[in-house]
């Protein structure tokens, strides 16, 4: 853990200075003191500035701070941005050279005008750490001349961007959308993000939850703006522009599983010059995506659509080829100079009640292999009344498949309340809208059956007691309240985890504890060279927007393992992450903006018309409401900076 | 109506309306210098800011809503502070060059600096080294940008150029071309009269003249019929600039194309034909030439052996005038240049509305939620139209279906654009009426979710569908309850007035007038303001028969390959220097003024044509405004009004029907079609007539755009030896520049 000797930090004045390092404070942002070999010598971001070496001149380290604002960090869009950053740090370098207490005023009331107007919060941030310095430590600025050479490293970033597993650059694209520049929004998205066109309808959003207009009204609808561009593009019948980076390379790649993560390293290597070939158990693209995610949420054409433009980047696709059936880890290994295996998580989990395994007819064996059946247009038994058994996305996507079809009463049973549901909110809303009864708090414990037939499940009420290691509370059943829930369908779907069963001991990869393979903390790559690992079957289930972040992570390893013969992180990039584990979004802060208008929610079947199809049932922004959603955006950009000894 | 309270005062305002436009609204003064109404405000200033009674920190009322109940104060301490703050930001990195800089006088900079009191820098600051760039007509000198934004937000956002980016971050950050390499657009020039410092200025108004020296006079542009405001800037009898006003948006022709007068060829005095060359008369000597040779003529071949041929660019009383002389003389003898060329889809016009007019106005098309452009290329024929296109779009979330022969540079915009190979539009109507592609069925679900319909029907359309009548068809299959607009594009400047003339109803044509020159049934023949085209149309016959006549007789301002064979060549003033009244495109009435006084000989067409019915017994006004007030006012739906009224905003009434189109479809095989287009950045003879160079001290200035006589074809089809496998051409299509030779 880093020592800080002297700096201010989210309202905490630190000072250690006279005092033998040991004493020192432990430093209040997780950074590591080596920088690839380097040392650490101080930490300036919107909060404040940390000084981790007695020889750090924090003034010059300021002064290189606001340099880079305002050449990099600031989009130069607005007055006090694009000059005024510059000008503090110019006087931040005269005062260097000769202090002044006028000069220090100066510079004290020029950064006070920036942090009060500029258009973004780059340079009102930006502007934080040297407000704080010359209040607190007008002494050291007072000091001459011990400046030795440092190396500036620094990260632009901003809450929803460190929020979004992708790292999409969302106020970036977002003003693009402010401009009506539909089609440069998209190539923003591009940059971090393959499948908007999927991301944009089916994500989890975490990115909102780290909106900082959430903190005054509802957050900006991020989700939404980021399909309008990719929607832009398609319905404006606009042939994709892709850049790709780097001539052909000789490199080849085999991926296992056409699904989000396998896509997107797939995107990314083409970007980079490398021939790539995919493999898919399935005979279509999109994996979990396809099979289960279903059509009134993610129409398989769109999703068609996104896979025909990585294809389109000279990427091969070969369906209904199975690892450990038709292609071999080994085989690939010599074939390719890296491989990546992205197969997901296509096992469904047993919920371990009596007559699960029986083989009673009305028992569907997973939520996943009945969304995957009947995506693949196979006949699917399943009788009138279904009970469903599960809170998760998979549980909700079957009960709003099942009562699409011909079924009369179709249920879900979850074992904790509403809001402990890891489904989104708006889906179970939905799902109610469309008539899907739900019992929280209860849990099956018997399926009856007769004749071999199943005439009904029984269950047991359950409370919320103590929580638990994830730490939600732990539901525990009510003693004697059991009830009787007659169903014809039974249908599982309490969660789901890799089939690894193609693995072998003489493969040499590592699983872990939760049945996924063990790959290396940020380098995607296993216990064997060359081959990685991305997204759900590294992970374990997860959204579909964290396999593409893996995937794009694992491809730009993938590319340093080949054409460097190593994996690594940049500087940049480990000041990145470094930035993501601290969290840049502060839910305690104290927001100073005006009110804005309210949310603009997007046209929506009525659930009597969605019922009956699989439709999509949310459709587009206009481009006036894309307009209108996106002023709604704070453009909270924000820039760290480290300084590292020069060596 | 929600309420908002600024500086304690309440005031109503429209959910979605920022403090700046409730503020302007009601007169309350907030200083701006980004902020434009046509564009999406940008916040680049900050001169804007106010504070709000609850909010910590200043906001900008340009991007700030307003909302119920809020409380803002525009002129408190803290406010002008940081506004004074701002504008020392760009004072001290901005060139202090005003003695030198072009835009001194008239610079936001400069007067906002003045404003605010600043008298001198509060830091002193390296100022920038950026480069300069030279883009032909456009100069761009970043190191005087203040990054406003307004260039490349009017490129995107009005004109759907989108040639203009920003290439850079922070301090660095400049405005460049979106190539990084010359600038290709539209020419408009809008980029420049927003710019509110020196970085953008017009290369032919640069070191020319000081801003205080120009008087500014608001008149028409005449080069095309959508008929735009223009401010021309006059300075010791000369024009220097023209620019846009506020309450239009201009282009090349309207902004560059104004030195023809200036031209070589331009004649300032009679011209009478002496062997192979013309030599300058007086007046009288020209006019008794006429009488004479007339008399004669008379005399061998009957009274009926004149024959008139009129230009659509000419003025209405001119058009009117000749009209009147016609039906004085008993004579039906008469045609207008739209006849020359292919009139068909006028006819087909009127008996599909009743009328020539146009439906709706360029507002209408503001206001369309779908809009198909057909066969147009808008920016060689009538860019101003454009324009209304881009806002339905962008700010009315329009949707834009373009069929044509190409793909035009506002691409980026369009829903659908589709290219009308082998000049079958017809074929993609029926397609669409057939819902058989994927195209099509979008476009039928367009047209089923619209309520307001526009067409836009251009010269690519007119020159190479064969059944014209299709696009009416197709106007009923969309609905004629959806029509909101239907514009046939023409590059005439007084196309309406033409149509409206009544000379299209005389049954005369060009082959009869051809017909009655060889068989010496006509022997003089007055063309005025007529210019034909040596590659296309009924042009070629005329100018072939030309030489079996006695008398030609030119009104023209220029010597050209047409009318040097002239007996006798009568100078005309141009429209700078004369008033008269055209009809634009939607019916506007427009005036030209006389901004300034030019040394010549020349006369008015109103007052030649008095002099030419004299001669043949008519008496009619010698003045435009003598033959407004009698032969134009009130007749054919214009209204009522004197001629100093005319203000651009009065309207010709328009009452149409809609009726049927018959139509069936024909099969037709995939030939070659030639379409004859203009050459980009021009769309008449008289814009050609306006690349003036002019010698100052041994620099030369270009005024206008040199004509680029490219000829561009799509796959299947080779001109001169040259086959293309241009994409965004539509197969089988060969666009001519019209008077290639």
């Amino acid at each position: 853990m880093s020592k800080v000797l002297y700096g201010f930090f989210k309202g905490q004045l630190i000072d250690n200075r006279g005092k033998p390092q040991e004493e020192w404070s432990d430093s209040p942002v997780k950074i590591d003191k080596d920088f690839n070999g380097k040392n650490l010598k101080s930490f300036i971001n919107w909060d404040g500035f940390l000084v981790y070496d007695d020889k750090c001149d924090i003034l010059i380290a300021l002064a290189e701070y606001m340099s880079e604002i305002s050449s990099y960090g600031c989009c130069g869009r607005c007055f006090p941005g694009r000059i005024g950053t510059k000008l503090v740090s110019d006087e931040l370098y005269k005062l260097r050279d000769e202090y002044s207490k006028e000069k220090s005023d100066l510079i004290y009331d020029l950064c006070v005008s920036i942090n009060d107007s500029a258009k973004c919060t780059v340079a009102p941030t930006s502007v934080i750490p040297v407000l704080r310095f010359l209040e607190n430590f007008p002494e050291e600025a007072e000091k001459n001349g011990k400046s030795e050479n440092t190396k500036v490293v620094r990260h632009l970033t901003a809450p929803c961007t460190a929020g979004c597993p992708a790292n999409v650059k969302i106020p970036e694209f977002i003003e693009a959308i402010k401009d009506y520049r539909f089609l440069e929004a998209l190539a923003i998205i591009r940059e971090t993000m393959p499948l908007p066109g999927v991301c944009g309808r089916v994500c989890p959003h975490p990115c909102e939850e780290n909106c900082r207009r959430g903190l005054i009204d509802d957050p900006v609808n991020i989700m939404v703006l980021k399909r309008t561009p990719w929607d832009y593009e398609y319905y404006h019948h606009k042939t994709p522009q892709i850049p790709i980076y780097r001539n052909n390379t000789g490199k080849k790649v085999g991926i296992v599983g056409a699904g989000p993560a396998g896509l997107t390293a797939a995107y990314y290597l083409a970007q980079l010059g490398h021939s790539v070939k995919i493999y898919d158990m399935l005979n279509e693209p999109g994996g979990m995506v396809a099979r289960g995610i279903p059509d009134y949420r993610q129409p398989r054409e769109l999703l068609r659509r996104e896979v025909d433009i990585i294809k389109s980047l000279g990427v091969e696709i070969q369906y209904n080829t199975k690892l450990g059936r038709d292609i071999f880890l080994e085989d690939l290994r010599s074939d390719y100079d890296a491989v990546l295996i992205a197969i997901g998580a296509w096992k469904s989990r047993d919920m371990g009640v009596e007559g699960e395994k029986e083989g009673y007819e009305g028992v569907i064996s997973g939520g996943i292999y009945f969304l995957n059946d009947f995506a693949a247009g196979k006949e699917v038994n399943i009788g009138k009344k279904v009970l469903v058994v599960g809170g998760g996305n998979t549980a909700i996507d079957c009960v709003r498949t099942a009562i699409r079809m011909d079924t009369e009463e179709v249920s879900l049973i979850y074992r904790r309340a509403r809001e402990q549901m890891p489904a989104e909110d708006y889906e179970i809303e939905d799902a109610i809208e469309e008539g899907v009864n739900f019992h929280f708090l209860a849990n099956p414990v018997k399926i009856l059956a007769e004749n071999g037939k199943v005439v009904g499940v029984e269950c047991v009420r359950m409370k919320l007691g103590e929580p638990d290691d994830s730490g939600r509370r732990r539901p525990v059943p009510i003693e004697g309240s059991n009830f009787v829930l007659e169903v014809d369908t039974v249908i599982p779907a309490i969660g789901q985890y890799p089939d690894l069963s193609f693995l072998s001991e003489k493969d040499g990869i590592g699983v872990t504890k939760w049945d996924t393979i063990k790959v290396k903390d940020n380098f995607y790559v296993t216990d064997v060279e060359g081959v990685f690992s991305a997204g759900d079957c590294e992970w374990g289930p997860n959204t579909v927007v964290k396999a593409i972040g893996a995937g794009r992570w694992a491809a730009i390893m993938m590319d340093r393992y080949m054409m460097e013969g190593d994996v690594y992180l940049t500087d940049e990039e480990k000041l990145q992450l470094t930035l993501y584990d601290n969290k840049v979004f502060d839910k305690s802060e104290h927001l100073c903006e005006p009110p804005t208008i309210k949310r603009v929610h997007q046209e929506k079947l009525p659930p009597e018309v969605r019922v009956n199809s699989f439709e999509e049932i949310e459709k587009p922004y206009s481009e006036k409401q894309a307009y209108l959603e996106a002023t709604r955006c704070l453009r909270c950009m924000r820039m760290a900076m480290i300084s590292l000894e020069n060596k | 109506m929600p309420e908002i309270y600024i500086n304690d005062k309440s005031y109503p305002f429209e959910e979605g309306e920022t403090i700046l436009e409730v503020a302007k609204r009601n007169n309350i003064y907030i200083p701006v210098m980004c902020y434009l109404k046509e564009i999406t405000p940008t916040g680049a200033c900050r001169l804007c800011l106010v504070e709000i009674e609850g909010v910590d920190k200043p906001a900008a009322a340009c991007v700030t809503y307003a909302i119920e109940g809020m409380k803002v104060y525009t002129d408190t301490e803290k406010v002008k502070k940081d506004r004074k703050r701002m504008l020392d930001f760009v004072l001290i990195k901005h060139p202090l060059d005003c003695p030198v800089c072009d835009k001194a006088g008239e610079c936001m900079l400069q007067d906002t600096a003045y404003e605010f009191g600043i008298n001198e820098e509060s830091v002193s600051s390296e100022k920038f080294n950026k480069p300069v760039f030279d883009w032909g007509f456009i100069v761009n000198d970043t190191n005087l940008c203040i990054m406003c934004e307004r260039c490349v937000k009017v490129c995107h956002e009005i004109t759907g150029c989108s040639a203009l980016k920003i290439e850079e971050r922070g301090l660095n950050n400049i405005i460049n071309t979106t190539t990084g390499g010359a600038l290709s657009c539209d020419f408009c020039g809008l980029c420049v009269d927003y710019c509110p410092v020196g970085a953008l200025l017009d290369k032919p108004y640069k070191h020319s003249v000081r801003s205080w020296d120009l008087d500014k006079i608001n008149t028409f542009c005449t080069h095309c019929p959508v008929g735009c405001e223009i401010e021309v800037d006059i300075h010791d009898n000369e024009i220097f600039r023209c620019r846009s006003t506020e309450n239009s948006f201009i282009c090349s022709l309207g902004r560059y194309a104004f030195k023809y007068p200036e031209n070589k060829n331009r004649i300032n005095s009679p011209m009478m034909k002496e062997g192979d060359s013309h030599v300058a008369a007086d007046w009288d000597t020209a006019i008794n030439k006429i009488e004479e040779k007339i008399k004669s003529i008379k005399q061998n071949y009957g009274d009926d052996s004149l024959a008139f041929v009129l230009g659509s660019r000419l003025d209405t009383e001119t058009i009117m005038g000749y009209k009147k002389l016609a039906d004085e003389l008993g004579t039906n003898k008469i045609l207008t240049d739209i006849q020359f060329e292919n009139d068909t889809i006028y006819k087909i016009h009127k008996s599909k509305f009743g009328t020539y007019d146009n439906i709706g106005t360029l507002g209408d098309i503001k206001d369309s939620d779908l809009i198909f452009v057909i066969g147009s290329d808008l920016s060689t024929e009538a860019l101003g139209i454009k324009w209304n296109i881009m806002n339905a779009v962008i700010h009315n979330n329009a949707k834009l279906v373009t069929i044509g022969a190409k793909r035009y540079e506002y691409d980026e915009f369009t829903d659908i654009s589709l290219l009308a190979d082998y000049g079958n539009y017809a074929g993609i109507f029926e397609d669409i009426k057939s819902g058989n592609s994927e195209f099509s069925a979008d476009i039928r679900e367009y047209i089923d979710s619209a309520g307001k319909v526009s067409f836009i029907v251009g010269n690519e359309y007119i020159s190479s569908e064969t059944q014209p009548e299709s696009v009416y068809a197709f106007l009923d299959y969309v609905g004629d309850n959806k029509l909101k607009s239907f514009f046939v594009v023409s590059d005439k400047t007084n196309i309406t007035a033409s149509l409206n003339s009544g000379i299209m109803d005389l049954d005369y044509t060009p082959e009869q007038l051809v017909k009655d020159i060889n068989n010496s049934r006509v022997k003089a023949v007055v063309a005025v303001g007529f210019y034909p085209f040596e590659t296309y149309g009924s042009y070629k016959m005329l100018r072939k028969s030309m030489k079996n006549i006695d008398l030609f007789i030119s009104v023209d301002m220029f010597v050209n390959d047409f009318n040097k064979k002239a007996d006798i060549i009568l100078p005309v003033l141009s429209p700078f220097e004369s008033e008269g009244s055209y009809l634009t495109l939607d019916g506007r009435v427009i005036k030209s003024s006389a901004v300034y006084t030019p040394d010549t000989d020349s006369k008015t067409d109103v007052s030649i044509l008095s002099g030419i019915a004299r001669i043949l017994g008519v008496a009619l006004p010698e003045s435009n405004e003598e033959m407004w007030s009698t032969f134009v006012s009130g007749k054919n739906g214009i209204p009522a009004i004197d001629f100093y009224e005319i203000d651009g905003f009065i309207t010709k009434s328009k009452d149409f029907d809609i009726n049927k189109t018959a139509f069936s479809y024909e099969n037709r095989s995939e030939g070659t079609v030639e379409i004859f287009v203009n050459a980009k950045y021009h769309n008449n003879f008289l814009s050609v007539t306006a690349v003036v160079e002019k010698d100052i001290e041994g620099y030369v200035k270009k005024h206008y755009f040199d004509v680029d006589n490219t000829v561009v074809s799509g796959k299947d089809a080779c001109f001169d030896g040259k086959c293309s496998l241009d994409d965004n051409i539509a197969k089988g299509t060969i666009l001519i520049p019209k008077n290639l030779k």
